[in-house]
């Protein structure tokens, strides 16, 4: 447990390389998941309803890696994935801590939410064209590719921890 | 009673008042952190990207060895190579056909020979390809102001396609915003497959997603689905004679002012490894 903070540190950097140099070669209709996001807001949905400091350390820390990479200058992925985490906590707040079948439903709901405000934060803040989003087959592609990379990472996630659970 | 209300209300508000206060503290901190950050921007970036190329360069040849190993399984890998070496093939040779249009029209209108293009005659600098960013369409380059990088340079194929130009210059990395961001515009002419008519000028604009669009066509200009586009330099930035695509699907209207088209762009960033920044072009 230890080694927790850690590790989910070096596999975002991991994912911000590969989000980076690798998918986009390997795109589909031109549209690939975004890892990064993905990963962040399964591990933020899964975290304890009171971790803020870390929450938010890990917010700064993930945004700050995508304006690095994917911005010309520093704060739209930082303000964009505060949102997102500020969204998620609300939610929280109101609603508690879902369990049982429906909470996949819940996820894939708040993952749509969030991942539109994200984008729509991110291109607003970071785009100085006045083209508009638009919805295309890209567009779709993407939404669809993000959302079965959610889906796996909410299987695998409950999965891992019952794992980590039993060794240790 | 009475009491007990009166100091449960009161912790009440100071509560409220402390997490106001804990929300201000947090919104001043990161503001500040922004501020910061963008400051030194150049420094910061410029290190992250020195400690991150490997791993980059890495990733980036891995993407290439898997799309080519993913093509076979579709058993399309023979076609595929066929088709990029018919690709690169056509490319050099429409480019060649454009160089000799224009020395057939220079020798027509200025009874001068000219043999070769300006474009032939450019400086370039080789440069290796490290990354993608598919939300902005911007390539990270592995060369910047220590190798003569600076702004607004033309970045090309080895086939003379067009990409882009130098966005943003880092010591040793440059930022190159390719022709299909949507902040890009370059002026174009599309150019008849019978070279006796003339060209005609609009301009390449980016769609975004790696796609670009003709706009800006003289409503009375006839394009046609597989007319070639290529720079005209008059915006100053591109040398004339680029290539830049095909006109896939021509967009006439009565009520637009302006003729528009789809086009197919030359580019092909899933399968190169290396650009070449053009160094001394001047506009004169």
């Amino acid at each position: 447990m230890v080694f927790k903070y850690p590790l989910i540190v070096l596999l975002f950097l991991l994912l911000l390389l590969i989000q980076f140099a690798f998918l986009p070669r390997l795109a589909i209709m031109g549209a690939a998941p975004n890892l990064v996001f993905v990963l962040f807001f399964v591990l933020v949905f899964f975290e304890k309803p009171y971790a803020y400091v870390w929450g938010i350390f890990f917010t700064v820390l993930v945004g700050f890696g995508l304006d690095i990479f994917f911005s010309l200058y520093f704060g739209p992925f930082i303000i964009s994935l505060l949102l997102a985490y500020g969204v998620v906590k609300i939610y929280k707040y109101f609603f508690g801590e879902k369990r049982g079948n429906f909470l996949f439903i819940y996820f894939a709901a708040l993952f749509l939410l969030c991942l539109g405000l994200f984008e729509a934060v991110s291109y607003g803040i970071g785009n100085f064209s006045v083209a508009p989003l638009r919805v295309n087959q890209y567009f779709f592609m993407s939404v669809f590719l993000n959302v079965v990379s959610a889906s796996v990472g909410f299987f695998l996630y409950p999965f891992k921890a019952s794992r980590q659970l039993t060794l240790f | 009673m009475n009491v007990y209300i009166k100091k449960s209300l009161g912790s009440t508000q100071s509560k409220s008042r402390y997490a106001w206060q804990k929300i201000a503290i947090f919104l001043v901190v990161i503001i500040t952190l922004i501020v910061l950050l963008n400051f030194f921007q150049q420094p910061i970036k410029n290190t992250v990207y020195v400690v991150a190329s490997p791993f980059l360069k890495f990733f980036w040849g891995a993407g290439k060895s898997v799309n080519s190993f993913i093509a076979p399984i579709a058993g399309f890998q023979k076609l595929t190579r066929e088709n990029n070496a018919i690709k690169q093939e056509n490319q050099y040779l429409l480019s060649k056909i454009h160089s000799l249009e224009e020395a057939i029209r220079q020798d027509q209108i200025l009874k001068e020979a000219a043999l070769n293009t300006a474009g032939d005659n450019f400086n370039m600098v080789l440069v290796q390809i490290i990354g993608l960013d598919t939300a902005n369409d911007v390539i990270l380059l592995g060369k910047g102001s220590n190798d003569g990088i600076q702004e607004n340079m033309p970045v090309i194929s080895e086939q003379k396609v067009l990409y882009g130009k130098i966005l943003k210059v880092y010591k040793t990395f440059s930022q190159a915003m390719l022709i299909s961001n949507k902040n890009s515009v370059v002026d174009a002419k599309i150019q008849d497959v019978d070279i006796a008519r003339p060209s005609i000028l609009g301009a390449i604009k980016g769609g975004g997603n790696l796609s670009v669009y003709l706009d800006l066509v003289a409503s009375d200009a006839e394009i046609k689905e597989g007319d070639n586009i290529f720079t005209s330099g008059l915006e100053g930035t591109f040398p004339k004679g680029i290539l830049i695509g095909r006109v896939t699907l021509p967009d006439k209207s009565d009520l637009k002012p302006f003729q528009t088209a789809s086009v197919a762009p030359f580019f092909d960033i899933k399968n190169i490894e290396n650009l070449f920044i053009i160094t001394d072009y001047k506009t004169e």
